[in-house]
């Protein structure tokens, strides 16, 4: 069959144009949010820029767009990442709340005086613990360091009874790690603060010698100590309850360090509103939802994280937490994050 | 004055800006903190990750050119059955995320993995570390010098072969003495595309454990942003310096070179059996192997059945919006890049020169910066500028334009020798039967740089069907593709839905290289084209031969 060549352009130009088009009609809003003038009460639009997954999120910003009749526009993607989106968005930021896995990417963005103080009648929903000191962002769902083992290679016997004794010799070669994942960075912080960074810096040393193997993140960590690649590993608690979600017959069980040692680390989900946020009355409004108790049920729904919310009781079948069962650590977000960074690298366990 | 080369070279220069905004954003950033740049310069430290990052790279470049090229001329020039489909199956490898692959060689030949589960082996090598790492990256990257070299061969003119033939050299002779040194340029060109996405890449490094500078960037860009910026401008300038070194020991290859009559076929003969089981080999463990365990996982989930009610498995109209993005950025993706680095490549390829050199350099220096990188210079430039530029923030005009500065280097390789392929008697005779310039490049060039050109526009929309971070950056709120389906279900560990949306990727983008490139690039073996305003005397730009090989 013959083509003619100026019907090759032509018909590239058809595809561009219809391509462009679909594309458009299928993402919800093609229309620049950073011009989205958003109005306020019904038919408001709010951007929420959220590094905790859509799958846990979704149903609670759901419900707030039906009870609200506000228009959320998520952009979903890794805390971090966003949080150097937002920082490099700067005040053209067109975000109205920020959610992040860890807090450690809201410390960034609030060392760098980007974030607007919450009101305080949302802040005292939760207790002070478990949101920053100058009130700028809030604990939204709460997760526990634990130490995830392999129960046909580890006998209950053999667990450590301090993160810290994970040096000794006899786990030599045995404990999986995640140097670049924030809730390891953020237990690094906390330890630094609970035990001194002269015992955070023998620690981190004292592993990387101790072999300890370093992984991507906590997933692969728990499907390797699931595989029985390695016997045990730093994860937070409810990747062991992901594990046995796929597979009920998988060999692994979580071990919480018993009251509150600095492996026990409590850590939350966080929520902010950027200092640019175009409408800073209605992101109040949502991140109050969020710590609602209608927010916290079904932000935590089914995932077996702990609600942060005064009053809220946990999910059916999460082992109770109260305050003996993990370390007094402060969230001030004072961390100093590239002191953290350096210890991790002086360490050499990354490698 | 020559008015018209003035305007070509400003219409190059002004297309090249936008490729050396991540470069500008990298010198930017790090020039606000001197000190944090020498610190993290002077720092023992970044010897292993820096060194890590060439040993990976080099031997991956290394691997993949020569399975790329074995595979290339045994598609393009022997009688092998079947060929665009071997064509189809060699390229997609290309679709599946670097991430994908690692956590599939993972599930499968990690300790505790399926091979030991299904098979009973007990013995099986590393996977982490720089094997695993080595072995994904090579499997994932030959296409670059697959699609490229493919496209230069079926351009090559057969008189030198058949001279050599004729003098009563063997078929791997022939290949080793005159097709491998005319081909030369192009597995160059190939290979350096395999070094650059190596150094850049995260997703296989990270989760195989192989500390290179890309991991030291991603472990460190929030905690340490500084230290984080300073080895992003190391890699650029890696990137810089060995596109300089290539340019210079190949420029022998972007001569004028014109062809005339059929490309010829070598018969395989008693070749035959090894050659096919190379391909078949090469394609099994590079695209049969990651869907097998894909289809496991997938399989494992649709039995167990998802209690999620909005997981895939129970709502499989969840694939459609992302599927039809994914195809519409890709495609227009694709087209736009070609158009727009095109005429640099005229200006690197008709003028040699330093300026050219310095222009294609910009344009393929920049695969080797993470797309993280290339997406916050986007974001830096699109907001500080002054006047409407502001307002296509987060739109997918904007998206298009990140996705071709970060894959423009894809395009350009073909492009150049598409440009360098077309006989300058062929110009001048239009031009002396007075056809305008447009009417020449369209009626005359365009399609006898076609097979090239849908060689690129091939590796610019399966690198862009699976790019991830600039997507998840750049993209309008909402706008969901197939790659961020995927990465967002294996955050969760949700593998059987992981995988439902990496088949998917890995089906739509077969469907489109079909039609867009394979179709394109071996267009010889469907009847030949017509000539279009083609002068008097000149031979068709594509030979023509019977669709059925013959056996000899």
């Amino acid at each position: 069959m013959a083509i003619h060549p100026r019907a090759i352009i032509g018909a590239s130009i058809a595809v561009l144009a219809s391509a462009l088009l679909l594309a458009a009609c299928g993402s919800s809003d093609t229309a620049s949010t950073a011009a989205t003038a958003s109005t306020t009460g019904d038919g408001a639009a709010l951007t929420v820029y959220s590094g905790r997954e859509e799958e846990y999120m979704e149903p609670v910003f759901e419900a707030y767009e039906k009870k609200t009749g506000t228009d959320l526009q998520v952009r979903y993607g890794d805390s971090a990442d966003l949080a150097l989106l937002v920082s490099e968005e700067g005040d053209r930021s067109p975000a109205d709340v920020f959610v992040a896995q860890s807090p450690i990417s809201q410390s960034f963005l609030d060392q760098q005086k980007l974030l607007s103080p919450l009101p305080q009648a949302v802040l005292d929903r939760v207790p002070d613990n478990l949101r920053s000191a100058d009130g700028d962002w809030i604990g939204i769902a709460g997760r526990q360091r634990v130490l995830i083992y392999n129960t046909d290679l580890v006998k209950e016997s053999d667990l450590p009874k301090s993160v810290l004794e994970l040096t000794g010799a006899k786990y030599r070669d045995k404990v999986a790690v995640a140097p670049s994942n924030a809730s390891f960075q953020d237990f690094v912080a906390a330890l630094d603060q609970l035990e001194g960074t002269e015992t955070t810096n023998e620690w981190l040393k004292g592993m990387a010698a101790n072999g300890a193997k370093a992984y991507a993140k906590n997933s692969a960590i728990a499907e390797a100590v699931a595989r029985g690649e390695i016997p045990m590993g730093l994860v937070n608690h409810y990747y062991v309850l992901e594990i046995k979600k796929d597979d009920p017959s998988a060999p692994v069980a979580a071990y919480r360090f018993p009251g509150t040692d600095p492996g026990s680390l409590f850590l939350v989900a966080t929520a902010s509103v950027p200092t640019a946020s175009p409408d800073k009355q209605q992101a109040d409004d949502l991140v109050g939802f969020l710590v609602s108790d209608e927010g916290q049920k079904l932000i935590i729904g089914g995932e077996g994280e702990y609600p942060t919310a005064t009053g809220v009781n946990p999910p059916e079948g999460a082992p109770s937490l109260t305050k003996g069962d993990y370390p007094a650590y402060d969230l001030t977000g004072n961390t100093d994050l590239k002191a953290v960074a350096e210890q991790i690298r002086e360490s050499g366990l990354a490698q | 004055m020559n008015w018209r080369a003035v305007g070509a070279t400003a219409l190059a220069l002004a297309l090249t800006v936008p490729f050396a905004l991540p470069f500008a954003y990298l010198v930017a950033r790090n020039a606000q903190d001197l000190g944090g740049l020498w610190s993290a310069l002077s720092d023992d430290r970044l010897v292993g990750p820096l060194m890590r990052s060439l040993a990976l790279g080099i031997s991956v470049a290394l691997a993949a050119a020569v399975l790329g090229t074995l595979a290339a001329w045994l598609v393009a020039r022997t009688d092998l059955r079947a060929r665009r489909t071997w064509a189809l199956l060699l390229c997609l490898p290309l679709v599946i995320p670097s991430f994908v692959g690692a956590l599939a060689l993972i599930a499968a030949f990690a300790p505790g993995g399926l091979v030991e589960q299904v098979l009973g082996i007990g013995f099986l090598p590393e996977v982490s570390g720089f094997n695993g790492a080595f072995v994904v990256l090579t499997l994932l990257t030959y296409p670059y010098v697959f699609l490229l070299v493919m496209a230069r061969l079926r351009t090559l003119s057969p008189t030198l072969e058949e001279s050599a033939r004729m003098l009563g050299r063997r078929p791997m002779q022939v290949f080793t003495t005159v097709v491998l040194p005319q081909a030369r340029a192009a597995v160059a060109a190939g290979a350096l595309l395999v070094f650059l996405y190596v150094i850049s890449d995260f997703g296989a490094v990270q989760l195989l454990r192989y500390d290179t500078l890309t991991r030291a960037i991603y472990s460190d860009r929030l905690l340490d942003p500084i230290t984080s910026i300073a080895l992003s401008l190391v890699l650029g300038v890696i990137a810089v310096a060995v596109v300089a070194m290539e340019r210079r020991s190949s420029r022998v290859g972007l001569r004028d070179q014109s062809r005339a009559g059929a490309v010829l076929e070598v018969p395989l003969g008693r070749w035959r059996a090894p050659a096919y089981a190379f391909l078949v080999l090469l394609i099994g463990f590079s695209l049969v192997a990651p869907i097998a365990v894909l289809l496991f996982w997938a399989i494992r989930g649709l039995v167990n059945g998802s209690a999620d009610s909005a997981s895939v498995v129970a709502d499989p109209s969840l694939i459609v919006q992302p599927l039809l993005s994914t195809a519409g950025i890709s495609v227009v993706t694709a087209i736009v890049a070609i158009f727009i680095v095109l005429p640099i490549a005229y200006r690197s390829v008709r003028r040699p020169g330093r300026l050219g050199e310095v222009l294609a350099g910009t344009v393929v220096g920049g695969f080797a910066l993470p797309g993280l990188v290339t997406a916050l210079a986007f974001v830096f430039f699109t907001l500080s500028t002054p006047g409407p530029l502001g307002a296509l923030y987060q739109t997918l005009p904007l998206l298009v334009l990140a996705y071709v500065v970060h894959h423009g280097a894809l395009a350009l390789g073909a492009a150049q020798s598409a440009v360098a392929g077309i006989p300058a008697r062929l110009d001048d005779a239009a031009r002396i039967m007075g056809r305008s310039r447009i009417r020449r490049f369209a009626g005359v060039e365009l399609p006898l740089m076609l097979p090239s050109l849908a060689a690129g526009a091939g590796l610019v929309l399966l690198s862009t069907a699976k790019e991830l971070p600039a997507t998840l950056l750049l993209a309008p709120p909402g706008f969901s593709t197939l790659a961020i389906e995927v990465w967002q279900a294996a955050e969760l560990a949700a593998y059987e839905e992981a995988a439902i949306f990496a088949l998917v990727l890995v089906a739509i983008s077969a469907v489109l290289t079909w039609f867009l490139v394979v179709r394109q690039a071996l267009r010889s073996w469907s009847t030949p084209a017509p000539m279009h305003a083609m002068p008097p005397g000149a031979e068709s730009p594509t030979g023509s031969r019977s669709p059925e090989p013959t056996t000899p």
